[in-house]
C-alpha cells in the first residue's frame, strides 16, 4: 500500500445558488481543485462523486458519468458513492483506497448536492429517508427529529442545556464570517438560537443546518508522486469507517454514536496518534448536538463536558481546540454530498496555511467526522502538514 | 421460512398489527427476542427466526414534538414522536398521544393502533393506566 497525498483543493460558494446543475457546480469546483494542484485535465485517472439524492432533487440519476463528461473526460471511470450526509467523506475515502491500492494515481474525488430547488418540507421528506422507512419514517420521524430526541437523552443524562448547543451555532456564525464560501455571514447570539422557531422540540431553527446547495473537490495522489505537482501536499494519515443500525431505537446509547467512538478510535490506532496530537477539527455539526456529540465520542471530552466546552469557548477558532472554523455544517452551509469533501478540503487547508483570514497559525495535524444518517454512517480522516 | 426461501418479516408484522396486534420475532437457536423484527438474529446470527406476539407495554426513553413534518404529516403538525422500551429492553419509535404537559422520562405506556394507517405506521403510544 502506497502513501498517500491531498495536492489540491476546490469549492463552489455555498447557498441557494439558483438554476445551476450540481454536475455544473462539481465541474466549478473540480477545475478549482485541478488548478490548485497543478494537476492537467488530461492527468485524472478516475473519479468518485459524493451524491445523495440527484434523482429527487434534480431529477437526475447516474450522477458519476456527468462529471467526467463535462470536464472533457469522458472516457474516465467515474463512480457515485451514497451513504446519506457521509457521501462525500466516503467519496474521498475510497478515491484515497484506490490510490494507496495502487489501481490509480491521480483521483478527482468530489461531492455536491443542489437541494433548492425543492419546498422545505419536501426536502425534510428526502433527507429523512436515510432513516429506516418502514419502522421510523412511516411513524413520522425527521432528520431534526431523531436529533431531537437524542438532544434531550443528553440533556437527561448529562445536563447538557439549550444555551450550551446554542454556544455551538453562535461559535459556528461567527467562524463563518471569515468564510467567503459560506452560506451564512450572520452574527447570531445565544438567545436568537433559544428564541426562534421550533423544529423539533428542544431543537430550534437556529440549531439545524440549512438547505444548500454547492460543490467541493481535492485532487488525491501518491505521497510519492507529490513533487509532480505545483499543489501543496498534505499527507493522509489514516482513515476508517463504520456502520451501525439504521433505526435509532435500535442502539442503547441514545447520548452518542458508537460508529463514531469505533472510526475515530480506529483512525487514531492506524495513525498512531492520540486526540490531544489533534490541532485542528472539521465535525459534523449537522445540528449543534451533534457537534457536542462528536467531540465526546471522539474522545477530545470526556461525556457531558462537550456542552459546556462549547459554552466556554474551548471549540472557538482562538480556543484550545479549534472545531468547525470553516464555519461548519451549520453556518457555512450543507450541501449533503459535498460536506464531507469540503472538511477534508479545509482541514488541507488549514495544515498547508492557505486558508486566507480564517487561518489558525501552527496547525500540523488535522481531523475531520462526517455523519450519515442518524449516525449509521461515519467516517472520519486526519490530515498531516506536508514537507 | 416460506418456499421462496426469503423471510418475509415485516410482512409478517405488518400483517399482525394490522389486526392491532404487536409482533417481535424469536431466534430458534438460542431464543433471542427481537422487536422490531428482523430476519437475523443480532445475538447468535442465526436465521432461524419465527414471529411471535409482543406485550405492548414499556416506558418513553425519549421523545421530540416535530413542529416541521414531511408531506404525509404536514397537517398533523405539531406531533410527539418517542421511543420507548418494552419490558423485554427492546425498542420502539412511535407516534404519542399523550399531552405535552404530561411527558415525563420512564413514563410508563402502552401501544396501541392508528385505525386510520396501515401497517408500521399504525404504532402509537398511549399513557398505561395502572394494571394494563
Ligand atoms: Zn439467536
Amino acid at each position: 500500500m502506497r502513501d498517500v497525498a491531498i495536492i489540491g483543493t476546490g469549492m463552489t460558494k455555498f447557498g441557494s445558488l439558483g438554476r445551476v446543475t450540481s454536475r455544473e457546480l462539481v465541474t466549478s469546483a473540480a477545475l478549482e481543485a485541478m488548478e490548485d494542484a497543478g494537476v492537467a485535465s488530461s492527468d485524472i485517472d478516475a473519479v468518485y462523486i459524493g451524491q445523495l439524492s440527484g434523482d429527487i432533487f434534480e431529477h437526475q440519476m447516474h450522477a458519476a458519468p456527468g462529471i467526467p463528461d463535462y470536464l472533457g473526460l469522458p472516457n474516465v471511470p467515474s463512480t457515485r458513492v451514497e451513504a446519506a450526509c457521509a457521501s462525500g467523506g466516503l467519496s474521498v475515502m475510497h478515491a484515497i483506497m484506490a490510490v494507496a491500492g495502487g489501481f490509480y494515481d491521480t483521483v478527482l474525488a468530489a461531492g455536491a448536492e443542489k437541494m433548492t430547488n425543492l419546498p422545505t418540507t419536501h426536502v425534510t421528506e428526502a433527507l429523512s429517508m436515510c432513516a429506516d422507512d418502514v419502522f421510523e419514517v412511516s411513524l413520522g420521524v425527521t432528520f431534526p427529529g431523531a436529533f431531537a430526541m437524542m438532544a434531550r437523552a443528553h440533556e437527561k443524562e448529562y445536563g447538557t442545556t439549550a444555551e450550551m448547543r446554542a454556544a455551538v451555532a453562535v461559535k459556528n456564525h461567527d467562524h463563518a464570517l471569515l468564510n467567503p464560501k459560506a452560506q451564512f455571514h450572520k452574527k447570531i447570539t445565544i438567545e436568537k438560537v433559544v428564541n426562534s422557531l421550533m423544529i423539533a422540540d428542544p431543537l430550534t431553527l437556529y440549531d439545524c443546518s440549512p438547505i444548500t446547495d454547492g460543490a467541493a473537490a481535492v485532487i488525491v495522489v501518491p505521497w510519492e508522486d507529490r513533487k509532480k505537482y505545483d499543489g501543496i501536499a498534505v499527507k493522509v494519515r489514516s482513515f476508517a469507517q463504520a456502520s451501525d443500525t439504521m433505526s435509532l431505537h435500535d442502539r442503547k446509547d441514545l447520548t452518542g454514536f458508537t460508529t463514531t467512538k469505533i472510526a475515530a478510535q480506529k483512525a487514531f490506532e492506524r495513525a498512531g496518534l492520540e486526540p490531544k496530537d489533534i490541532d485542528i477539527l472539521e465535525v459534523h455539526d449537522c445540528f449543534t448536538i451533534a457537534e457536542i456529540m462528536a467531540l465526546e465520542d471522539m474522545g477530545f471530552y470526556k461525556k457531558g463536558e462537550g456542552g459546556r466546552a462549547a459554552l466556554d469557548g474551548e471549540t472557538r477558532r482562538d480556543g484550545s481546540l479549534p472545531v468547525n472554523v470553516s464555519g461548519g455544517l451549520k453556518a457555512k452551509g450543507h450541501p449533503i454530498g459535498a460536506t464531507g469533501v469540503a472538511q477534508i478540503a479545509e482541514i488541507t487547508n488549514q495544515l498547508r496555511g492557505t486558508a486566507g483570514r480564517r487561518q489558525v497559525p501552527d496547525v500540523e495535524i488535522g481531523m475531520t467526522q462526517n455523519l450519515g444518517g442518524s449516525g449509521s454512517t461515519i467516517v472520519c480522516h486526519i490530515l498531516e502538514r506536508g514537507d | 421460512m416460506t418456499e421462496d426461501r426469503i423471510n418475509r418479516v415485516i410482512e409478517k408484522y405488518e400483517e399482525e398489527i394490522n389486526n392491532n396486534k404487536l409482533t417481535g420475532v424469536k431466534c430458534q437457536s438460542c431464543g433471542h427476542v427481537m422487536v422490531p423484527p428482523r430476519p437475523v438474529c443480532r445475538q447468535c446470527r442465526s436465521p432461524d427466526v419465527e414471529i411471535v406476539p409482543i406485550d405492548g407495554r414499556g416506558k418513553l426513553l425519549t421523545w421530540t414534538i416535530i413542529h416541521v413534518g414531511p408531506p404525509s404529516y404536514e397537517n398533523q403538525v405539531p406531533y410527539t414522536v418517542g421511543i420507548v422500551e418494552l419490558e423485554n429492553g427492546e425498542r420502539l419509535t412511535g407516534i404519542v398521544d399523550i399531552p405535552a404537559t404530561e411527558l415525563t422520562y420512564d413514563l410508563p405506556v402502552v401501544a396501541d393502533f392508528d385505525a386510520e394507517r396501515e401497517g408500521a405506521a399504525r404504532l402509537r403510544w398511549k399513557k398505561a393506566v395502572s394494571g394494563q
